[in-house]
């Protein structure tokens, strides 16, 4: 339906995050988003994300117009902007990944599940706790039959620290 | 029905934010903004400014508010995930990091012993290699329980004249 009415105007989209603020892109950068994708489809030019707040959503609108305009020659340039993107906290990295998967943007969200993935591997399980903000919810016996359970996993040092 | 859905988020971004509406109006009178309007171009620069410009007031009248949202963000930082997000940064990582991070909460355990991430583990083509296999396997429940048994019961293919291992399994070794 769209498609057939292609202008030279470019068609903007709204965005309006969970803080109320407002955003306009082309549709053409919004729609690598299948959320946004399948509203576009559906008609809407307005969409509200009430899971995606200001913050990440200005990452993420950055993120979109680099990727938009990819082609062949500003390959490197697209890697050191992904490198740059993910060099970040790991709370803003779980911000982002919730925003990409509300958003349904594949590439990001893999890109980002990596990022947290390799910062996280060979760390301990009390570092993996106070990076995610989890509290324990094991009684001592429960931890220790998991520990035997998987004894090999729990051999040598970990990784204490924090970023 | 998605016209539904969308008029019910909007009832709760509204009500999440009622709370909020006077002071809302308050600043957008003292910036003369009705609303937060960026075009793009430098839309990205100018909206990192305004929310700077309005979140020093933010915190000023409304902290203890302010406060407690961002502090029920952060705490549930790995619950807001949904599973599948947990799941796919599990994937990621490798068969002894997930085990021990079985241990980190209980939410964790529950993505931990999922299908889909051990299914990264197993050969892509494990399911033919089985069948094809001279020993017999014996059926899993889980994709895990699958893994640990192939770690330590190499098969037999190829009509007997080759044993396949499970390649990340040699490490993996459990009592």
């Amino acid at each position: 339906m769209a498609s057939t009415t292609e202008t030279k105007q470019k068609k903007m989209l709204i965005l309006k995050s969970a803080d109320n603020d407002e955003f306009e892109i082309e549709e053409s950068v919004g729609v690598q988003s299948e959320t946004i994708k399948n509203l576009v489809e559906d008609g809407f030019t307005f969409v509200p994300l009430p899971n995606v707040y200001t913050k990440a959503l200005i990452k993420i609108i950055d993120y979109l117009k680099k990727h938009a305009n990819k082609t062949d020659s500003n390959d490197e340039e697209i890697k050191t902007f992904d490198k740059d993107f993910v060099n970040t906290t790991f709370d803003d990295l779980f911000e982002l990944v919730s925003a990409a998967n509300y958003l349904h943007i594949s590439c990001l969200m893999n890109m980002l599940c990596q990022t947290i993935a390799d910062r996280i591997k060979d760390k301990s399980p009390e570092a993996v706790r106070k990076i995610f903000h989890i509290n324990c919810d094991y009684t001592p016996e429960e931890e220790a039959k998991i520990r035997k359970a998987n004894a090999q996993a729990f051999e040598g040092q970990f990784d204490e620290s924090l970023d | 029905m998605i016209l539904f859905l969308l008029d019910f988020l909007n009832h709760v971004d509204f009500f999440f934010s009622f709370q909020n509406a006077s002071l809302r109006r308050k600043w957008y009178g003292a910036y003369s903004l009705r609303q937060i309007k960026i075009r793009c171009g430098y839309q990205v620069n100018v909206a990192s400014k305004v929310v700077d410009l309005l979140e020093p007031e933010n915190s000023n009248s409304n902290s203890n508010g302010e406060c407690q949202r961002t502090r029920r963000r952060i705490n549930n930082c790995l619950l807001m995930l949904p599973e599948d997000c947990a799941v796919k940064i599990l994937a990621f990582t490798t068969p002894l990091d997930v085990c021990r991070f079985t241990l980190v909460s209980k939410s964790v355990q529950s993505a931990a012993e999922s299908d889909s991430v051990w299914a990264n583990f197993l050969p892509s083509d494990y399911q033919s290699i089985i069948s094809a296999s001279l020993t017999p396997v014996p059926d899993f429940l889980s994709k895990k329980d699958l893994f640990v048994y192939l770690c330590r019961n190499p098969l037999l293919i190829d009509g007997g004249r080759k044993v396949k291992e499970n390649e990340i399994g040699n490490v993996i070794l459990f009592p």
